[in-house]
């Protein structure tokens, strides 16, 4: 196994490891509120002030798109640091390892909230969404850690402990 | 356009690779005058941060002429000579607002990679892997720069080109480890690594004020570059008990502040640098932190370690008893280079630093894989490699 391989193993063993109870916590189905099974609140702060991130109670268009799929509240954060902007789904996501399948083929909805999130910040802030691709490269050999680390890259933007 | 790609690991080639193009309204396209490897891509080179694929374009380190603006640029235009912040920052998040511009939420496209292994995300980088952004490097004959208002910089007339690429990664990343180490008048000063980035940083001390400058290496023609351009005493651990020389050098007391230039494959002498290979070698760890840890040891009590050197996860053995114990601040920074480079560049206008004796060997681009051999292989004295894109 060449260098890139077994690093890949050992973040996989190290970071990976801890990422993976982190994934495992956050597809268990969150702690009942009022007899019903909720996700965990995701939250971005944004370095605006309140009324520039909800003006007259609108939402961002990532997380209005998402219509009642979700919930969403905002709060000042402390410190002069901008407005918390949170937002769940309503309906638990599948947990275990459904959930865990659904997360690797892009199909989870909190990655979607995860990233509505993201975009939602990105466009308050700076006014448009950062683009990386496409971008110039080489020849791309085909090889299992390129394909993982391709895999990876593309649900990087979805995924993530946010 | 050609490019100089990474292919696998201790492998690159120079590529012909799709152009660049604008891809967000405040893009630049900048034609590559000059681009330097820097010693933190050798991490990338030799498969440490296993976050490359084979094809990507390495380089973070460049200047250049705009040719393409995006429709939301104001600072720039088609002609500017600019050297460009390495790192990726929007400018307008609270971290970019508190002016540390390497931490911008904004600036990395794949934020959950580095959120697994650190927690949090840093910003984007150019050319330093799927992990820092997956941003295209430099090393190429053209290049997009994202938030070109904040991370494009003008380059004063006078300045020339090989002084002022080193205003890209190289000074001001020794700016913030002197800045953020709390480095202030009458303070001694000692750095690890007498690299581009080393060197710098002992600049930056004698800039806040320093008044004595040490610099470690082991390498003579680069102690040789810190004593001659920028005033620094040097030592050779090779030669000597850094330890014990820097007690003698200081009244007994150890430098005020130490400041980590080496990163994550740090040489060094001794059975800690062979138990820190070996356990790098059997991926027991990912980094091998024999200077931080004798920083750590010669700190004075109560002093302060910056961490300026790239690692990249996990080191074993390290002293945390010596930081508990002797009262001291570690803190460690990727570059804010935004908040530092007008300043760099004023300086180099004035002519009070000195960076061009650092480019030991310039080359046309497609000398590029032998350039980045020469280098890791520190052959014929070369400190850093630069590439010339358009020959």
């Amino acid at each position: 196994m060449g260098r890139v391989g077994s690093g890949l193993v050992v973040a996989g063993v190290t970071a990976g490891g801890m990422a993976l109870r982190r994934v495992l916590r956050a597809v268990a189905p969150g702690p009942a509120h009022g007899g019903l099974s909720r996700e965990r609140w995701l939250v971005v702060t944004v370095a605006l002030p309140l009324e520039e991130v909800a003006p007259q109670g609108r939402w961002p268009e990532p997380l209005a798109a998402l219509g009642d799929r979700v919930e969403v509240r905002v709060r000042p954060a402390p410190g002069d640091k901008g407005t918390e902007l949170a937002a769940r789904l309503r309906e638990a996501t599948p947990g275990g390892l459904p959930g865990a399948a659904a997360r690797w083929t892009g199909e989870d909805p909190q990655q979607e909230l995860r990233s509505a999130l993201r975009r939602s910040k990105q466009l308050l802030e700076v006014g448009e969404v950062l683009e990386v691709e496409p971008a110039p490269h080489g020849h791309r050999t085909a090889t299992p850690g390129g394909a993982l680390l391709e895999k990876v890259t593309r649900l990087a933007g979805r995924e993530g402990r946010l | 356009m050609r490019a100089l790609c990474w292919t696998g690991v201790n492998e690159t080639a120079v590529e012909t690779v799709e152009d660049p193009r604008l891809l967000n309204a405040e893009d630049i396209i900048l034609k590559v005058t000059l681009t330097t490897s820097c010693g933190s891509d050798l991490h990338l080179v030799g498969g440490y941060i296993p976050f490359m694929r084979a094809g990507d374009v390495l380089g973070h380190e460049f200047l250049g002429e705009v040719v393409e603006v995006g429709p939301a640029v104001r600072r720039h235009k088609v002609g500017d000579r600019v050297v460009v912040c390495s790192f990726v920052s929007c400018g307008r998040c609270w971290y970019c607002r508190q002016q540390l511009f390497s931490l911008c939420d904004n600036g990395n496209a794949n934020p959950a990679i580095t959120e697994a292994l650190w927690g949090f995300a840093p910003g984007g980088c150019f050319g330093y892997s799927h992990a820092m952004g997956g941003h295209a490097g430099s090393h190429a004959e053209y290049v997009r720069v994202p938030y070109a208002d904040q991370g494009a910089f003008t380059v004063p007339d006078g300045v020339d080109d090989t002084t002022a690429l080193f205003a890209s990664d190289a000074a001001p990343t020794g700016w913030t480890g002197a800045d953020l180490g709390g480095v202030g008048p009458g303070d001694v000063v000692a750095v690890w690594g007498a690299g581009g980035v080393g060197q710098m940083a002992a600049a930056a001390a004698w800039a806040r004020g320093a008044e004595r400058v040490v610099v470690v290496d082991r390498l003579a023609n680069r102690l040789q570059q810190a004593e001659q351009h920028v005033g620094a005493e040097t030592l050779n651990y090779e030669e000597c008990d850094i330890g014990a020389e820097l007690r003698e050098l200081t009244g007994g007391r150890g430098p005020d502040v130490c400041i980590e230039a080496v990163g994550m494959e740090a040489h060094g002498a001794g059975p800690s640098y062979l138990y820190d290979q070996v356990k790098q070698q059997l991926r027991l760890q990912t980094d091998r932190p024999t200077a931080l840890r004798q920083a750590v040891h010669a700190c004075r009590k109560g002093g302060t370690v910056f961490v300026l050197g790239v690692f990249g996860a996990l080191a074993d053995k390290f002293p945390l008893g010596a930081v508990m114990n002797k009262g001291l601040t570690l803190r460690g920074a990727q570059m804010h280079g935004h908040r530092y480079i007008p300043e760099i560049l004023e300086r180099m206008a004035a002519g009070t630093l000195r960076t061009a004796h650092l480019a030991t060997h310039v080359m046309p681009l497609e000398q590029g894989p032998e350039g980045y051999r020469m280098f890791k292989d520190k052959e014929d004295g070369c400190v850093r490699a630069v590439f010339r894109p358009h020959g």
